[in-house]
């Protein structure tokens, strides 16, 4: 084979080569940001068996008044689970003073949730509320939660304090 | 030689053959133009979805667009990291296809893929000028298909330097020109400045290096460092020549350089403003690329390629090259997250790529070993990037099995129909609409309106000019860009504007209230403007009032027995301001202080510092601020929930402290090195520690 001929197979090898790892590559681009193996779980919590909803509030605040209506808005999200097996969440309710607030039925995705659990089936758990509530005193003010189960079940969570300017 | 027909076919086939082969390399750069381009979608009169929604990345790269469409110029009328050359190549699409969002998430990628693709192209076509095309395709292919970030200042700053190298090479063999090539360089450097700031000054770095290394190589040939000498006195005339007529083009005193002042302030605080820790996986990939790269370079360094008998110009690149590449990743150090970790490596990859091509050699064995190494390893790390991937390539062309839809089930704003179901991407799409909505219903076409602190697509997608000295607040570190903003802010005096709240579910860069990073620029804000009415949770209409600056005033109450120097001797260290007499009244903190750093910090970065304030109630809020080194800083902190923030710009004169908030018993500040890259702060010191009540 000439130096030629020879060069022309090396170039046409590679050409293939590229083309077959643009085609069948299952891996993911360099610019995705690789999963740490290091995120390993190290401890799994468990359910307890007398435990009918997990979860809770992460983080809630209080807006300041509307300056024409007077109402406030509140932000409020965490992460619930049903450990009922035949009854998922439905809605969770915010209440404000033991009033509510605001809800939603809408879950996103909390991977840290199922993961610290070792259960895939929680991981639909995030929920957020964002809303436009009624009049509020300024003042320290106690949000908590309700989850209402699909079997008609409600249960009550403990909440934090949020402080309304 | 007797003539047939066949032989005639089989001459033209083979003429055609060489053709192609002489032409793979743009060959390929046009069949990756084409496989990138939407053109199914650019053709659909339909919505487009959207899954993903950046507001702060996006904010950025749809406002530089509609400003260069309202005559708006980067370095002109509004600092930032990037400069009119970038601004005007993303504006392109928006000029042949009219603005909206729905170009802009059409066209944005593509016009950087494409520029990306000419860019590496070029710089194929220079740094490996002596190998065969199909060597060049195929470095083409593994750089654009495979390791490119999607940012133009990398690939462009890589072409700039292959040129810098060439020229120099050049003018150390007996040819002419001397002069052209040193204008070329001015020009090049030019170029730079007004792609990025950073482009610009990382650009002026390689240049210099590469003279550097020329010099130290021919060290023996007076000559030949005459002629560098020459070359370098004639790119810096040629830099200063240009940059006069830069200066005349942006409205600025001819020997001004006010775009050159601005970049330097960009790119010195972006060290201290922006630092973030290194995550374990950045770091890992950082020593892996690192010690490869390395290998491959040591391995062309002991063979043949360093003897006197290669070119110049192959001697200059293998020298400086790495070095370039190392000066490159100092932006991926001080924040080094996967995104721009990518970016910082991308030098020293695609300069071993072009070790890897650029052998040189005859020798079939040792071409086939390189490229194993280019392919093998290429295929092995990473996968193509996702326009490249074949179901993507024929989506792209799909026009019939397309989902021609013009309803929308997502959020519609603007030609582009968010339909993921993520709740953020909602979230924000939903905050986009209605608050675009408001500012069309309330401002004339022909009106300004100011976004706080950073969401500008919110008045694009309005039609409305955002206005500002700098496009978006984090940006904003020290009086002189601080200045800037808030005369840019003054000149428009917008009627309205919006300002977001630091609200559970919006995003704080890097964990910094936006109130702390710009504090200035707040007071300014809140002296000039009330809240009208709140058009979403955690969204506040502001309208401008001309009467608050008279009745707004700050009182301060200095706090005794807070302030001293403190040597720092621990990592991490909390450094105790003691317990504190707060006043009832009082509304925010506000320290003086001074870190004090090494030298070396600079070629490093600052560590993290938080401000504790302890309450009465016995909670604590944990500040984390952003300090110049080396210089005193005012430091301001609202020692409660940042969302009550908002009460500051109600209209009535009462403030927002009517009930109490528990007060301020104590203050620390914590003081950790992010990485192993951050440095430590020998001593703080705390000048004055006052509490500032807003008085109306």
């Amino acid at each position: 084979m000439t130096d030629e001929a020879a060069q022309r197979t090396v170039a046409t090898l590679a050409g293939l080569a590229v083309l077959l790892i643009v085609c069948l590559s299952t891996k993911p681009p360099w610019h995705d940001e690789p999963v740490s193996n290091a995120a390993k779980v190290i401890s799994v919590l468990h359910v307890q068996p007398t435990d009918r909803v997990l979860g809770g509030l992460d983080e809630a605040a209080i807006s300041n008044a509307d300056p024409v209506t007077g109402q406030r808005s509140l932000a409020a999200h965490g992460w619930v689970v049903s450990c009922v097996l035949t009854a998922p969440v439905k809605k969770v309710v915010v209440l404000v003073d033991g009033e509510p607030a605001g809800d939603t039925d809408q879950f996103f995705p909390r991977p840290d949730v199922a993961q610290a659990y070792g259960r895939s089936d929680f991981n639909n758990s995030g929920w957020q509320v964002d809303t436009f509530f009624g009049q509020l005193p300024s003042g320290a003010h106690v949000i908590t939660l309700t989850v209402l189960l699909a079997n008609g079940e409600s249960v009550d969570l403990p909440g934090k304090k949020a402080w309304a300017p | 030689m007797s003539y047939t027909p066949v032989a005639n076919v089989e001459s033209r086939k083979a003429h055609w053959l060489s053709a192609v082969a002489c032409r793979l390399d743009i060959i390929t750069s046009v069949a990756l133009i084409v496989a990138s381009t939407p053109l199914a979608s650019l053709l659909s009169k339909a919505p487009l979805p959207v899954a993903q929604l950046n507001v702060l990345d996006d904010s950025w790269r749809i406002d530089i667009i509609y400003k260069a469409l309202s005559g708006v110029w980067l370095d002109r009328n509004v600092i930032f990291t990037y400069g009119p050359l970038y601004q005007l190549i993303t504006a392109i699409p928006a000029r042949l296809l009219g603005f909206s969002l729905k170009t802009f998430y059409l066209t944005g990628v593509v016009t950087l893929i494409w520029t990306t693709i000419v860019l590496t192209f070029s710089t194929a076509k220079v740094l490996l000028h002596s190998e065969p095309a199909w060597k060049r395709a195929l470095f083409l292919v593994l750089v654009v298909g495979f390791w490119s970030p999607l940012e133009v200042r990398t690939s462009a700053l890589l072409f700039f330097y292959a040129v810098f190298v060439a020229c120099v090479a050049r003018i150390l063999r007996p040819h002419p020109g001397l002069l052209v090539r040193a204008a070329a360089c001015a020009f090049l450097l030019i170029l730079a400045f007004m792609l990025s700031a950073d482009t610009g000054f990382y650009a002026a770095i390689a240049l210099i290096l590469i003279l550097a290394v020329s010099a130290i190589v021919d060290w023996k040939s007076a000559r030949n460092l005459i002629r560098l000498a020459q070359f370098g006195l004639l790119s810096l005339a040629g830099f200063a020549l240009f940059g006069i007529g830069i200066n005349v083009a942006m409205g600025d005193q001819p020997f001004g350089f006010r775009f050159l002042r601005d970049a330097y302030q960009i790119v010195s605080t972006y060290r201290w403003i922006e630092p973030v820790s290194m995550p374990s996986n950045s770091s890992r990939v950082l020593m892996w690329t690192l010690a490869a790269a390395a290998l491959i370079y040591c391995t062309a360094l002991l063979k043949k390629d360093f003897r006197s008998t290669t070119s110049p110009r192959w001697r200059v690149f293998l020298l400086s090259s790495p070095l370039v590449a190392l000066v490159v990743l100092q932006s991926a150090l001080v924040r080094p997250g996967w995104e721009h970790m990518v970016i910082g490596l991308f030098p020293i990859i695609l300069f071993s790529l072009v070790v890897l091509l650029g052998t040189r050699v005859s020798s079939i064995t040792r071409t086939s070993v390189c490229l194993l190494i280019a392919v093998g390893g290429t295929g092995l790390i990473t996968g193509p990037v996702s326009w490249l991937r074949p179901h993507n390539v024929i989506a792209n062309y799909s026009f019939h099995s397309r989902r021609e839809s013009s309803t929308c089930s997502g959020i519609y704003v603007d030609g582009v129909c968010f339909d993921s179901t993520t709740f953020g991407v909602r979230h924000d799409a939903t905050a986009l609409q209605v608050t675009s909505d408001f500012l069309r219903q309330t401002t004339a076409p022909t009106d300004s309106v100011m976004v706080f602190p950073y969401q500008n697509l919110v008045g694009d997608a309005a039609r409305r000019l955002v206005a500002g000295g700098v496009l978006q607040n984090y940006l904003i570190g020290g009086e002189y860009l601080t200045r800037r903003q808030i005369v840019g802010l003054e000149t428009l005096r917008p009627r309205y504007g919006v300002y977001f709240l630091d609200w559970p579910g919006v995003y704080k860069v890097d964990d910094v209230s936006s109130f702390t990073r710009t504090p200035q620029v707040w007071f300014y804000m809140q002296r000039h403007y009330s809240a009208e009415r709140q058009i979403a949770p955690g969204i506040i209409a502001l309208v401008r009032d001309e009467s608050r600056p008279g009745r707004i005033r700050q009182q301060p109450h200095m706090l005794s027995g807070t302030g001293g120097d403190f040597a720092v001797a621990e990592d991490p260290q909390t450094i105790d301001l003691g317990k504190i007499s707060w006043p009832n009244d009082a509304d925010f903190l506000k320290l003086t202080m001074t870190m004090h750093y090494p030298v070396y910090w600079k070629l490093l970065k600052p560590a993290e510092v938080i401000v504790i304030v302890q309450l009465a109630d016995g909670s604590e809020k944990q500040a984390k601020v952003v300090l110049r080194p080396n210089t005193s800083n005012e430091v301001w902190v609202y020692p409660w929930g940042d969302e009550g923030l908002g009460g500051f710009f109600n209209p009535a004169p009462a403030g927002p402290q009517a009930v109490l908030q528990p007060a301020v018993v104590g203050i620390k500040i914590r003081v950790a090195r992010f990485d192993w890259i951050s440095v430590m702060p020998t001593r703080v010191s705390v000048s004055r520690a006052e509490a500032v009540s807003l008085q109306y």
